[in-house]
């Protein structure tokens, strides 16, 4: 059985796969597909020029990966170009974010990557504009439970996901990065000042945003299931950064806080995929990450593993349930806390009692 | 308690995880030898697939099946009494959504002296019945739900899975063929009555033999018209097939590249039918018979 530590190393190292077994090899397919990596892995490879002693089965599921990233790759584009047209006149900004922003940018963390959404911030004020101009060109708002929208409404850094009605992408219109409700969210027009940079007439992030936003995403959060492929991200876009990068991002720290999503982003990229840090920035993070509580960074590691049946370490359904609580703790006052988490304990309940789908609207048929 | 199988369904092998009894059976019912224990297999495994209880106690009053591959569901939970035909779907869902190394059409296939033609149909054409029909009559099958064809040829790659029999045509292939081997039956799914009736001997015995587009028919069953035929031009062809492409647009050119190939290396019909001698006869003669001419 393959260890997480090796599957990560299959990113960083490449050449250590060359010793795998047919055995190996498969579980290693399905464990990246299941994470989502197995175009980036494969990409990795072909740019190492190491894809040549690939098993033909393996071989054969990486390049089904590849097409399947590539079309979502000019889908991405299209799209983006699309809702530049449509609602470019209606903010003052219209900003790429993750998956999207790295592919726009052509820079590493764009590699293989797939999407589930596509992510876009602009400004609270003109999100309700935004939304019904969006609407004219066949972008509908889900279906979600009343909880679930008023969740969003409330207390969210987004409003409920749109989904283009005939297409069928989903897009996700950010107003902040992190819940309002947690106290916490940014001074987004002072960060977008700073932080934006326009390629091929899109704003995006910096490469500094870009990694702050993502290790936010990652660490100030309640949901693990992208975890590990959130990691391959932030490696890549970490990886041959000079000193500027860093300086950038911890100014960035300095101004909006999160430095410790920041620090332990770095901690976990130092440790386990063997990014070599500046000097002065390995000794900030030491002094950071010795002040943080042992268990909640250990924490942090196990649950940004690969997580998967096939490997030694399993799913790690237990830690992902913690760290999903601990999410919640971060994101949530506590009375706000108390209430959310009474409502879907009850309807977790009554999802355990009735089933799964308990909540799920069934199709016309 | 959760049964583990291997199916080796060329040219896929899946590992299958299920806690309903009634999918084993007729898994090792319908496939017969293509399905194993997997202690007694030691090959790659493309896909891992699941049809389980749903959870709860829901379990004990009105147990559901769930699909699973790669921790995705592609659908929602159906009655118990479907989960071999959820596990049918679920394998064509598996294959129509990851193997875009092939241009995936959805159609039955089959074939004559390496000779193959495709019958892209939507739901209620009858397609089934005439693949049951032909798979019987001479001409080999190597699918009924798609065809595997190799982008930018006209190659098509066996996927022989059982045929999927929905409800009027149940009682009816059931009284052509008894000795055949069918599934249990699924009530009132979203296509209907379904029953899953085996492939054959033969269609098993030569999983691996490619064979060469030269027909597509759209075929329609019209219980007032004995036998009609019009002819297809190459642009309403090519329209039509790509209706029934799955993952053409994953593939972006080379998908259109690989349709417009196909179109124009096969002769295009569009048959309504009640005669299912007369159509095979067309086929035989006419279709396949014409194919040397191109």
């Amino acid at each position: 059985m393959l260890s997480s530590q090796q599957v990560i190393e299959a990113f960083t190292q490449p050449e250590s796969t060359s010793s795998f077994t047919l055995h190996q090899w498969n579980d290693l397919v399905l464990v990246l597909r299941h994470e989502k990596l197995l175009a980036r892995f494969y990409l990795l490879l072909k740019n190492e020029g190491m894809s040549g002693f690939l098993p033909d089965n393996v071989q054969r599921h990486c390049k089904n990966a590849e097409t399947l990233a590539e079309k979502q790759r000019s889908v991405v584009l299209c799209e983006t170009q699309g809702l530049k047209q449509a609602i470019g006149n209606e903010t003052p900004y219209l900003l790429m974010l993750k998956g999207a922003a790295y592919t726009i940018c052509e820079n590493n963390a764009g590699l293989g990557r797939v999407y589930s959404d596509i992510d876009v911030l602009v400004p609270k004020n003109v999100i309700s504009k935004v939304e019904s101009r969006l609407a004219i060109q066949g972008w509908l708002s889900k279906e979600l439970d009343n909880y679930d929208e008023k969740y969003y409404r409330q207390w969210a850094h987004e409003i409920p996901p749109m989904q283009h009605g005939t297409r069928g992408t989903v897009l996700d219109l950010h107003h902040n990065m992190v819940p309002v409700i947690s106290g916490k969210s940014i001074d987004i027009e002072r960060f977008v000042a700073v932080t934006q940079r326009e390629v091929n007439g899109v704003l995006t992030l910096n490469d500094s945003g870009m990694f702050f936003h993502s290790a936010i995403h990652l660490f100030f959060n309640d949901d693990y299931s992208s975890a590990f492929r959130d990691m391959t991200d932030l490696w890549l876009l970490v990886k041959s950064q000079d000193e500027e990068f860093y300086h950038m991002l911890f100014a960035l720290c300095s101004d909006f806080g999160f430095k410790k999503e920041c620090v332990i982003a770095l901690y976990l990229l130092q440790m386990r995929y063997g990014v070599t840090l500046p000097e002065w920035v390995d000794s900030e993070i030491k002094e950071s990450v010795g002040k943080m509580s042992a268990w909640e960074v250990k924490l942090l590691s196990r649950v940004t593993e690969p997580k998967h049946s096939l490997l030694l370490s399993g799913e790690r359904s237990a830690l992902n349930t913690i760290a999903e609580a601990r999410g919640h703790f971060l994101k949530m006052p506590l009375n706000i806390l108390v209430y959310h988490t009474g409502m879907k304990l009850l309807r977790a309940m009554t999802k355990m009692v009735f089933g799964k789908h308990f909540f799920t609207k069934p199709t016309q048929q | 308690m959760a049964h583990k199988r291997i199916l080796l369904c060329s040219p896929f092998a899946f590992h299958i995880t299920s806690h309903h009894q009634s999918v084993i059976d007729n898994l090792e019912n319908l496939y017969g030898k293509r399905v194993i224990q997997p202690e007694n297999y030691d090959g790659f495994i493309d896909y891992r697939v699941s049809v389980t209880h749903s959870g709860g106690i829901r379990r004990l009053i009105n147990d559901q099946a769930r699909f699973q591959c790669d921790k995705m569901e592609p659908f929602k939970p159906l009655n118990r009494s479907q989960a071999f035909a959820m596990l049918e779907w679920g394998l064509n869902w598996v294959v129509a959504a990851h193997e875009v190394s092939h241009l995936i059409i959805h159609s039955a296939v089959l074939a004559k002296d390496g000779k193959a033609v495709v019958f892209p149909a939507p739901p209620g054409s009858g397609k089934s019945t005439l693949t049951a029909y032909l798979s019987r009559n001479g001409w080999r099958l190597l699918s009924d739900e798609m065809a595997l064809i190799t982008p930018l040829t006209s190659t098509v790659t066996p996927f022989v899975r059982p045929v999927c029999l929905k409800n009027d045509s149940i009682s009816l292939v059931k009284s052509w063929y008894p000795d055949d081997v069918f599934s249990t039956i699924a009530k009132d799914t979203h296509k209907g009555d379904v029953v899953h009736m085996a492939p054959g001997d033969v269609a098993v015995a030569r999983d691996t033999e490619q064979a060469e587009v030269v027909g597509i028919v759209f075929p329609k069953y019209n219980k007032d018209v004995f036998f009609d035929v019009y002819d297809m031009d190459q642009a309403t062809a090519y329209t039509a097939l790509a209706e029934n492409a799955f993952n053409y647009t994953v593939l972006q050119e080379q998908g259109v590249k690989s349709v417009i190939k196909l179109v124009e290396n096969a002769s295009s019909f569009e048959v309504e039918y009640n005669s299912l001698e007369e159509l095979d006869s067309f086929l035989t003669e006419e279709v396949l018979g014409a194919a040397h001419v191109k």
